[in-house]
């Protein structure tokens, strides 16, 4: 036990515990500024959809709804998985913890390839951001009625892109989560990586669930 | 050392906060189909808040955790709150002090006039 406890435990902290407890207080400092770059994109959102609210039910009408609630299902049943992860590693079972933290990885791939698919609809349709948006008249794309909907694409692609970025970090940070619980390198009395990256996860499932509601359901 | 200090949650809970998610997420979709004026938003966004709730309480351990986190990551929504509150209030009074009405910079810029694409164009 000495010998496995050195292999983490750092010097200037009292004992593991408190080396654990400090960590995920770093880990929520994090996720606290976070939420506050989002809450600029939110605050834009806010700003553009009081002064133009007709215009975001209009362009609202060009995203799929069972495409993105697909997608938050798809997050949802990620971040059981990855609390599960967890758990069991909590309970010393690095294989199902194991198989956890892959469903983690291929539901977030899910999430990524249905976003890719959207992505790819927008850019047929010509529904793009700012001064790229070019609406193409053809029968698999909606016509917008009204002015100015490049705004609301030009948010919907910077919160949805920003929060794609995040999927792919955690995507990484899982792939190194299975590297090193495949080595061994967590068990109940050390896992601080685990719970640290799951935490991350967790806040890219809660963006989420405030961006679907607020993109897609207007109305 | 490691007894009782990392509490493992019932499997039952995960599950439960689970399924609750998941109707949450139906029921948000549903709602969305009616029309209830203003309160539309306001609907969406108190599902979208316990919703999010039971992510931190339970997912994300806060219950169970030491309460320093809970209360750092409440102060991050205060602060975003106060952000778009504050930005709110600026951005739809301004009629009431100035003769310029918040609204979009330039109205009249090219981007603005739509120009539509059809398959024959190209």
């Amino acid at each position: 036990m000495s010998n496995e406890k050195t292999q983490y435990f750092q010097h200037h902290f009292v004992d593991p515990q408190q080396q654990h407890e400090a960590s995920k207080f770093g880990m929520w400092a994090f996720l606290v500024t976070e939420v506050l770059t989002f809450a600029g994109f939110f605050c834009a959102y806010a700003i553009f959809r009081v002064w133009s609210p007709e215009m975001f039910i209009n362009a609202h009408r060009a995203l799929d709804v069972v495409m993105g609630g697909t997608n938050t299902v798809v997050l949802i049943t990620s971040s059981l998985t990855m609390a599960l992860a967890i758990r069991y590693i909590q309970m010393n079972n690095n294989k199902a913890a194991i198989i956890n933290l892959l469903l983690t990885l291929i539901f977030a791939g899910t999430f990524l390839v249905i976003k890719y698919f959207e992505y790819e609809h927008k850019f047929h349709c010509g529904h793009l951001p700012g001064a790229f948006y070019s609406p193409h008249i053809s029968p698999d794309c909606i016509s917008i009625e009204g002015n100015n909907p490049h705004i609301f694409f030009s948010i919907y692609f910077m919160m949805t892109g920003l929060h794609g970025i995040h999927v792919i970090a955690g995507m990484v940070l899982i792939t190194w989560l299975i590297i090193r619980t495949t080595k061994g390198h967590f068990s109940p009395a050390y896992y601080t990586p685990v719970e640290l990256v799951g935490l991350f996860w967790h806040l890219v499932d809660l963006i989420w669930i405030f961006l679907f509601p607020l993109l897609y359901l207007i109305g | 050392m490691t007894e009782n200090k990392h509490h493992i949650i019932p499997l039952r809970v995960y599950i439960i906060v689970f399924v609750i998610l998941l109707s949450m997420t139906a029921l948000t979709v549903i709602t969305a189909q009616y029309d209830f004026g203003s309160f539309n938003i306001i609907l969406a966004l108190m599902i979208a808040s316990f919703k999010s709730s039971l992510v931190l309480l339970f997912f994300m351990h806060l219950y169970y955790d030491n309460k320093i986190n809970l209360i750092f990551i409440l102060g991050s929504v205060l602060f975003l709150a106060i952000f778009i509150g504050i930005t709110m209030i600026d951005t739809n009074q301004r009629t009431t002090l100035y003769e310029i009405r918040g609204k979009l910079v330039d109205e009249q810029a090219p981007i603005y006039d739509n120009p539509i694409t059809t398959d024959s164009d190209h």
